[in-house]
C-alpha cells in the first residue's frame, strides 16, 4: 500500500468533479467555488482557503478534508494523509 | 500502491450483492467474474469513460462512469463503501502523481537545504522552500512544473517567486552548507540570518553563483545582470558566492570585466562581506 493509502482518483471534468462533490452534499456557487449544498458556505481547505471548482484537488472522506489543486495544499494533504496510515 | 490491499473481503461482498444492482444496468465487462477482477481494484470515477474493469501494468483499474449510476443516492451509497469508512481518499487523477511524488519525498527524510535550514527561518519561507524544492525536482525529471511556481507566487508573493528563483539556480544548496558551518551559536546564527536576508532580498538585482556554474556561465550571468539592471536604472549588481571554489571564481572573473562585453566600466567595488568562504560584493557603474 503507498504511504498515502487507498487512493479513488476521478478525471478532472466539471461533470466528474460535480458528481463526486454532489456525493458529499456539496455544489458549485454562481461564482464557481464550492459550497455546502445545504448551508451554501465554501468548503474550505484546512487553512481555510475557499476551492474554485477548477481547483478541485479532492477530499479525504473521512474527515471531509477538501484539498485544493495547489502545491502548498497537496503538501498540507499529503502530511495529513501519512499521518493517518502510520500506525 | 500494493492494489492487493485494497478491498476488504466485506466490501468485496457489499459490492456484490448491494453495490453492483445501483448500476442502471450491468456492464458487459463488469459482468463476467466480477468478484475476480474487483478485488484489489483501484478505482477511477469518469464522465465520459466506458465503466469496465481492466488491467494496467499488473493492476486492476476499475473505472466507473458516474452516469451509469441509477441516482445521486445510488452513486453516494457506492462511493460510502468503496472509501471503506473514509480511509481511502479521493484524489483528481491530474494530482495524484504529485502528490505520489511528495509523498516518496517525504518518506524518504532526506537531508534537504529544507531540513537543514528549518530551525533557522521564518514558517512561510521554509514552505516556499520545501514547495521550491518539490517543483526543482520535478524540473529535473523533466516531468514539467506546471503550474507549481505560479502556486508558489500566488501563495507567498513575491519573496516566495524570490525563494523559487533561488531554489531553482542551487543558491539554497550552498546557503544550507553555510548555515551548517556557521550556526553553532547566537553569533553564528545572527551572522546567518543576516546573510539570508540579504541573499532573497537582493534576489532580482544579483548575481547567485554556484559550484554548478562554470567560470565562463558566470561571467556570462554577471554580464547579463549587469545589463537588466540597466534597464530598470539600476547602476550596480550585486554578487554573492558562498565556497571557496565561489569566491576565487568570482575573483578570478572580476578583472576580466570591461567595457569589450559591452557593459560600463565600473566605477568601483564595494566589499560588504568577504572570507575565504563567502563574498559577498557590489560593483557601481
Amino acid at each position: 500500500m503507498s504511504s498515502l493509502g487507498n487512493i479513488i482518483t476521478f478525471d478532472d471534468d466539471d461533470a466528474t468533479k460535480k458528481a463526486i462533490l454532489g456525493a458529499f452534499d456539496l455544489e458549485v456557487n454562481d461564482n464557481g467555488i464550492i459550497v455546502s449544498s445545504i448551508t451554501k458556505e465554501p468548503a474550505l481547505t484546512p487553512e481555510g482557503l475557499d476551492i474554485p471548482l477548477s481547483k478541485f484537488a479532492g477530499i479525504r472522506p473521512g474527515s471531509r478534508k477538501m484539498i485544493r489543486s495547489d502545491i502548498v495544499s497537496l503538501m498540507d494533504a499529503a502530511d495529513d494523509m501519512m499521518a493517518t496510515q502510520r500506525p | 500502491m500494493d492494489p492487493s490491499a485494497f478491498l476488504s473481503a466485506s466490501v468485496i461482498l457489499l459490492l456484490l450483492k448491494e453495490l453492483y444492482p445501483l448500476l442502471k444496468s450491468k456492464p458487459k465487462a463488469l459482468g463476467r467474474d466480477f468478484k475476480a477482477s474487483i478485488k484489489g481494484g483501484l478505482f477511477h470515477f469518469s464522465n465520459n469513460k466506458k465503466t469496465e474493469i481492466h488491467n494496467d501494468n499488473r493492476k486492476t483499474i476499475v473505472v466507473v462512469n458516474v452516469k451509469d449510476f441509477k441516482s445521486k443516492e445510488d452513486f453516494k451509497k457506492y462511493l460510502d463503501v468503496i472509501v471503506e469508512n473514509g480511509t481511502a481518499s479521493i484524489v483528481n487523477a491530474k494530482d495524484d502523481n504529485l502528490l505520489e511524488h511528495i509523498a516518496d519525498v517525504k518518506q524518504k527524510k532526506a537531508e534537504t537545504p529544507a531540513t537543514i535550514l528549518s530551525a533557522y527561518i521564518s514558517p512561510a519561507d521554509l514552505k516556499a522552500l520545501e514547495a521550491s524544492l518539490l517543483m526543482r525536482d520535478q524540473f529535473d525529471s523533466k516531468t514539467g512544473i506546471d503550474g507549481i511556481k505560479s502556486d508558489i507566487i500566488e501563495r507567498f508573493g513575491d519573496r516566495g517567486r524570490k525563494i523559487a528563483n533561488l531554489c531553482t539556480a542551487g543558491y539554497f544548496d550552498d546557503l544550507a552548507g553555510l548555515c551548517k558551518e556557521t550556526c553553532h551559536n547566537a553569533e553564528g546564527v545572527a551572522k546567518f540570518k543576516t546573510i539570508y536576508e540579504t541573499v532573497v532580498s537582493q534576489e532580482a538585482f544579483a548575481v547567485f553563483v554556484t559550484r554548478a556554474m562554470s567560470k565562463e556561465a558566470t561571467k556570462k550571468a554577471i554580464v547579463n545582470k549587469i545589463m537588466s539592471n540597466l534597464i530598470y536604472g539600476k547602476k550596480y549588481v550585486n554578487i554573492h558566492g558562498i565556497g571557496k571554489v565561489n569566491v576565487a571564481k568570482i575573483n578570478a572573473i572580476l578583472p576580466t570585466l570591461s567595457p569589450r562585453d559591452r557593459i560600463p566600466k565600473t566605477k568601483d567595488v564595494e566589499i560588504f562581506n568577504q572570507t575565504q568562504s563567502l563574498i559577498f560584493i557590489r560593483l557601481n557603474f
